[in-house]
C-alpha cells in the first residue's frame, strides 16, 4: 500500500498514458474496421442477392418439307431439356421416338414477341426430313414450328472466371450442411470467430510450432479471400479475423453462407479455375445445384479443405475418403439419418468427366459480352435477371465445332510433323458462319480449344488474307473490265519503293493469257497483279474501302495478293456483301434484352448498306462460282457438296494461313486454318480449309437450298468465245460460253480468231461441195 | 473489169452466207436438271465441240456424198457460267414456312408494332432470303419507325426481287413515293 501511495505520483501518468495507448487501439482498430466495412460491401454485395442473367440461342423454326440432320436435331432436343421417355409424352419435356414419329410435348415459349403455352405434338421424319408436324391433340397440320431458344449461360461477376452465381435458396439444405460439416459445425452460432476451434488449433500448432491454419470459420474463410494475395504472417491472421467480425455485423448468416458458397474455389478443371458452387456442381457432376445428391454435396464440400488433393479428377479413393468424413460428421452433428448416411456412403462418386463439361459457344459468348458492354454493365448483367436473346443457332454451332476439331484432328494425322505437344501452341482453326442478308451470327469457334486459350480468332485476331482477297481486286476491275477481259500470265518485274519484286504464280500455269473468270477461279496471281496495276492500286484501295476493313489498306502491289492483315470476322463480313445483292450487313449476335417479366428493353435489328451495286454483286457470285466450279475450290463435289456454292480459297506465303470463304443466297461461312505463331501449316486453302468447310455444311442440310442468286437488272448475257472473249461466230467457234456482263461493258465485236480469214478461199470450197452433191 | 467485180462478190456472198449462219440456230441456253449445277467441262478439256442434243446427230443424210466430207459440225452448246438450278412453279416448303412468318409480321405492322414486326421479317429472311416481300414489309417497319435510310435500302431490295409480279411491283412503286415523301429524321 505505502509503494502505491509513494509512488501515485508515477503510477497514475502510467495508467493515464496505458488507457490513452489503450484506447487508440481500439479506436485504430474500430476505424480499421469500418473501413474494411465499406470495402467488403463493394467486394462481396453486389453479388448478394443476384439473379445471373441468361443467354439465350436463337428459337428454331421447323416446317413441314425441311430437310435436317436426325442426329444434331436430336441433340438439340435433349440440350433443350426434352427427356426420352417409354409412353406418349403426357407433360410438357418429354418426347419419345417411335419409327417415324417424334411425339414432343413442347415447352412453353417465352419470347418477349411471343408467349405460347407448350403442347403435343407429332412430328414425322424420314429419310433426312420433316415430313409432317401435326398437333396431337387436334390433328391440326402445322405449318410453322418454333422451339424454344436454349440456354447458353448465366452472366458472371466482373472478373469474368468460370463462376455461375447461386442463390442460397436453389442450394439443398443437406448440400449446405455438408458445407458446415466439412468446414465450420458451429457456423450458425457463432458471431465469426470460433474460440473453441481457435483454442483447438493454437494447440495443434504449439505442437507443431508454426502459425496456425485451422480453426478457421466460414467467415473467416471468406475474410482470407477478400484479401486477393494469401500471407501467413500474425499481422494478416489478426485482419482476417477483424474482417470476420465485421462482416459478422454487416450480414445475417445465411448472407454470408450465399456469399461464400459463390465465392469459394473448388480446384481447376483443365488449365481453368472452378470458384464458386453454381460451378463447381456443372464441373464435377454436370447439374445445377439444385440437382446435387447428398453424396454429391458431400464430396464438393469435402474439396475446399484442398481443392486439388480431394478433387474426384484426381483422386477417387482420397474424395472417397474425405467425403465420408463430411458425411460422419453430418451425422455426428444430427443433420441427416442413419439410412441416409449409409445410402449415401454406399454410393459411387461419378463425376462428369473433365472433357465433357465445356460451356456452350464460349467464344460467341465472349463477344457477345462485349455487345453487351454497350447497354449494360457487367454488374447489372449478373444482378438483373435479364433474359439475353441471340442469333446463335446451335446445330449450326455444334457443326462447326465438331468440323473445326475434326479437321484439325485430319490434318495433323496426314501430316505429323503439324502435331505440337504444347497445347498452347498447336495448330489452331477459326470458324464463323453468318447468314448474308440479315448478318445474324448462327456460329462462332474461335479456337481449336476455348480451355487451353480464350483467343477468339475471329474477333481478335490480325491475319492475312492471301488469295482469299483477290475477289475485292477483282469487283474493283469490274468497272472497265469483264469476266470475258484476257489477262496476262507473262511474269513481270516490278519496282516498290527500289526494290524488285517479282509475283510468282502458286503453281505453273502454262498459259501466257487468260480470261479474267479463270484468273481468278485458278487464282493466278501473275494475272492478277496485273490487272490490279491496270486498274490503279488507288482504285482497289478505294474499292475496298467500301467494306469498312479497320485494318489499314496500303496501296501496295503486293495488296492484290492479300498482303495486309485484316479481322477475320470483318474478312466475312466484306464477303456476306457479294452474297447479299450487294448490302453489307451489320454482323448481329444480340438480338435482344428483356427483363424477367419478358418486357423488352433493348433491341437490335438487321443494318445493312449498299457496298456494291447488285450486278456487280451477281457478277462475283458467278465468278466465285468458278472457283468452285472448276477452280481451286474444285474439289468441293468430291467433298459432298454439290449444291451450287461461291467461294474463294486462300493461302498466304509459306503457308502461314488457309483460308476459305463459302456462300450460298441462304448461309455464308469461313474457315480459317493456321498457327497463331505464323509457323507454315503446310497446307493450302483447299487442302486444310475447304474440306472443313464442306464438312460443317453437310451436317446443316436446313441451310443448302439447292437456289442461287436472283439476277438484278444491268445485268445481260452473251455466248462468247472462250479462246478470244470476244462475242462467238457460230459454227466456227469450236469452244463458246454463254457469259454474264455488265449492260454498259457487254462485248460488241465478234471473236477476231475464228472469223473468216480468207473469204475466196472457203466460199470455193462451198461451191465445190454444192457442185459435188449434184 | 470482171476480174475487179469477182473478189466483191465473192465477199458479198460471203457475207451473206455469215448473215445466214448469225440468223439460224440461236445459242441454246443450258437447262439443268433438279438440284445439281450443269457439269461444265474445264478450259483445258478438249476445245472439240460438245455434241448437242442426240437428235441431230442420228439423223445422218440419207444419201452419202461419194466424197467423203466431215459431217456439219453440230453447233456446240455453250456452257452457262451461271448456275441455273430448277424453278419449279410449286412454291417450296421453305417458302411457304416463310411467308407464313411474312404474314405474322404483316399483322404486327398492321398493329403499329415495327420492331417486333422486324424482328419477325428477320427470322422470316434467314429462313428464305429470296423471299421479296419481306424486303417490302421491312420498308414498311421502318418507315413507321422513321428511318429513311433503312427504308430506302429494303424498298429497293423488294423492287429488285418482285419485278417479275405485277402486282406487287405496283406496291413496291407506291411504297416507294410514299419512302421519298419522308422527312429525314435520321
Amino acid at each position: 500500500m505505502r509503494i502505491i501511495k509513494k509512488n501515485i505520483h508515477l503510477i497514475i501518468p502510467m495508467l493515464k498514458g496505458v488507457g490513452i495507448i489503450l484506447l487508440l487501439i481500439i479506436l485504430g482498430t474500430a476505424a480499421y474496421g469500418w473501413s474494411l466495412s465499406k470495402d467488403i460491401e463493394k467486394r462481396f454485395s453486389g453479388r448478394r442477392w443476384s439473379i445471373p442473367s441468361k443467354v439465350y440461342s436463337d428459337s428454331t423454326i421447323l416446317y413441314p418439307g425441311q430437310e435436317i440432320n436426325p442426329e444434331l436435331f436430336f441433340d438439340k432436343l435433349k440440350g433443350l431439356g426434352y427427356r426420352e421417355v417409354p409412353y406418349k409424352p403426357a407433360q410438357k419435356g418429354e418426347l419419345r421416338r417411335k419409327g417415324d414419329i417424334l411425339d414432343l410435348f413442347l415447352n412453353d415459349l417465352n419470347l418477349p414477341i411471343q408467349k405460347r403455352e407448350g403442347f403435343p405434338v407429332e412430328i414425322t421424319i424420314r429419310e433426312g426430313a420433316i415430313i409432317e408436324i401435326t398437333n396431337s391433340q387436334s390433328g391440326e397440320s402445322i405449318p410453322l414450328l418454333e422451339l424454344e431458344p436454349q440456354e447458353l449461360s448465366l452472366f458472371f461477376g466482373p472478373e469474368r472466371e468460370q463462376r455461375r452465381l447461386i442463390s442460397i435458396d436453389d442450394v439443398p439444405v443437406q448440400v449446405q450442411r455438408a458445407f458446415l460439416a466439412a468446414e465450420d459445425v458451429r457456423f450458425y452460432e457463432h458471431h465469426g470467430l470460433d474460440f473453441r476451434g481457435i483454442l483447438r488449433a493454437i494447440y495443434a500448432d504449439l505442437r507443431q510450432k508454426g502459425i496456425y491454419q485451422g480453426g478457421s470459420t466460414i467467415t473467416q474463410q471468406l475474410a482470407k479471400n477478400y484479401f486477393l494475395t494469401p500471407e501467413k504472417t500474425l499481422s494478416r491472421k489478426l485482419k482476417e479475423m477483424l474482417l470476420a467480425v465485421v462482416m459478422e455485423t454487416k450480414y445475417e448468416k445465411k448472407e454470408i453462407l450465399e456469399i461464400y458458397l459463390n465465392e469459394i474455389y473448388f480446384g481447376q478443371n483443365g488449365s481453368v479455375a472452378i470458384n464458386g458452387l453454381g460451378e463447381a456442381s456443372y464441373s464435377y457432376f454436370g447439374k445445377q445445384v439444385n440437382e446435387l445428391s447428398l453424396g454429391e454435396g458431400a464430396v464438393i464440400a469435402g474439396l475446399v479443405k484442398a481443392p486439388n488433393i480431394y478433387s474426384p479428377y484426381n483422386n477417387l479413393e482420397r474424395s472417397k475418403t474425405r467425403r465420408d468424413q463430411v458425411l460422419k460428421n453430418m451425422v455426428k452433428q444430427g443433420w441427416i439419418s442413419q439410412a441416409e448416411y449409409e445410402s449415401a456412403l454406399s454410393s459411387p462418386i461419378k463425376p462428369t468427366g473433365s472433357q465433357t463439361y465445356g460451356r456452350k459457344a464460349p467464344y460467341f459468348i465472349d463477344y457477345l459480352s462485349s455487345q453487351l458492354e454497350e447497354f449494360y454493365s457487367k454488374d447489372a448483367l449478373s444482378t438483373l435477371g435479364l433474359s439475353v436473346f441471340t442469333t446463335l443457332d446451335t446445330q449450326v454451332q455444334k457443326a462447326a465445332e465438331t468440323a473445326l476439331s475434326r479437321g484439325l484432328a485430319r490434318i495433323e494425322k496426314a501430316n505429323p510433323s503439324l502435331k505440337k505437344k504444347d497445347p498452347q501452341k498447336q495448330l489452331q482453326g477459326a470458324i464463323i458462319v453468318l447468314q448474308p442478308k440479315t448478318g445474324y451470327i448462327l456460329a462462332m469457334v474461335g479456337g481449336r480449344d476455348y480451355n487451353v486459350t480464350q483467343f477468339n480468332r475471329i474477333t481478335q485476331a490480325k491475319r492475312q488474307p492471301g488469295s482469299a482477297f483477290k475477289p475485292f481486286v477483282y469487283l474493283a476491275a469490274l468497272d472497265r473490265f469483264t469476266p470475258a477481259t484476257r489477262l496476262s500470265n507473262i511474269p513481270v518485274t516490278y519496282k516498290v519503293g527500289g526494290k524488285e519484286w517479282r509475283p510468282e504464280n502458286y503453281s505453273p500455269i502454262p498459259e501466257e493469257q487468260m480470261s479474267l473468270r479463270t484468273a481468278l477461279a485458278r487464282s493466278v496471281n501473275i494475272a492478277t497483279v496485273d490487272l490490279a496495276m491496270k486498274l490503279g492500286l488507288d482504285n482497289v484501295v478505294r474499292t475496298a474501302s467500301a467494306f469498312h476493313f479497320s485494318t489499314p489498306l496500303e496501296p501496295y502491289p503486293s495488296l492484290a495478293l492479300g498482303a495486309l492483315e485484316v479481322i477475320p470476322l470483318e474478312l466475312a463480313r466484306a464477303y456476306c456483301a457479294f452474297a447479299a445483292d450487294g448490302l453489307l450487313p451489320v454482323p448481329l449476335s444480340l438480338k435482344e434484352v428483356s427483363d424477367e417479366n419478358g418486357n423488352t428493353l433493348n433491341s437490335k435489328h438487321m443494318e445493312v448498306e449498299q457496298a456494291v451495286p447488285p450486278a456487280k454483286a451477281f457478277i462475283m457470285d458467278s465468278l466465285l462460282n468458278s472457283v468452285v466450279v472448276e477452280g481451286t475450290a474444285s474439289s468441293l463435289k468430291t467433298l459432298g457438296v454439290s449444291q451450287p456454292v461461291a467461294g474463294k480459297t486462300g493461302t498466304t506465303s509459306d503457308s502461314r494461313d488457309a483460308w476459305f470463304v463459302g456462300y450460298t443466297p441462304d448461309i455464308l461461312a469461313m474457315v480459317w486454318v493456321g498457327f497463331d505463331d505464323g509457323t507454315s501449316m503446310q497446307g493450302t486453302g483447299a487442302s486444310a480449309a475447304l474440306p472443313i468447310w464442306a464438312d460443317l455444311m453437310k451436317n446443316i442440310p436446313q441451310y443448302l437450298s439447292g437456289g442461287w442468286f436472283r439476277r438484278p437488272e444491268g445485268v445481260v448475257d452473251r455466248v462468247i468465245c472462250s479462246e478470244s472473249g470476244q462475242l462467238a461466230i457460230p459454227g466456227r467457234c469450236p469452244d463458246t460460253l454463254r457469259e454474264v456482263f455488265l449492260e454498259q461493258l457487254a462485248p460488241t465485236e465478234y471473236c477476231s480468231i475464228h472469223q473468216v480469214q480468207n473469204p475466196v478461199k472457203d466460199i470455193n470450197q462451198e461451191v465445190k461441195d454444192l457442185v459435188n452433191k449434184h | 473489169m470482171s476480174t475487179n467485180i469477182k473478189p466483191i462478190l465473192f465477199m458479198a456472198i460471203g457475207v451473206l452466207l455469215l448473215c445466214f449462219g448469225c440468223a439460224t440456230t440461236p445459242p441454246r441456253t443450258v437447262t439443268t436438271p433438279k438440284q445439281t449445277p450443269e457439269p461444265v467441262t474445264t478450259p483445258e478439256q478438249t476445245p472439240e465441240p460438245q455434241p448437242a442434243a442426240p437428235s441431230p446427230e442420228k439423223t445422218e443424210p440419207a444419201k452419202a456424198p461419194t466424197e467423203p466430207v466431215a459431217p456439219p459440225k453440230p453447233i456446240p452448246e455453250p456452257r452457262s457460267t451461271v448456275p441455273s438450278p430448277a424453278q419449279t412453279d410449286k412454291p417450296t416448303p421453305r417458302a411457304v414456312a416463310s411467308l407464313g412468318l411474312t404474314e405474322q409480321a404483316r399483322l404486327l405492322i398492321e398493329s403499329k408494332k415495327p420492331d417486333d414486326a422486324i424482328s419477325t421479317l428477320e427470322k422470316a429472311m434467314n429462313l428464305d432470303p429470296n423471299n421479296g416481300r419481306n424486303y417490302y414489309f421491312l420498308a414498311e417497319a421502318w418507315m413507321i419507325k422513321g428511318n429513311k435510310t433503312q427504308a430506302v435500302q429494303f424498298n429497293r431490295m423488294a423492287d429488285l426481287y418482285l419485278s417479275n409480279d405485277a402486282g406487287w411491283k405496283l406496291k413496291v412503286q407506291q411504297q416507294k413515293g410514299r419512302i421519298d415523301k419522308m422527312i429525314i429524321t435520321r
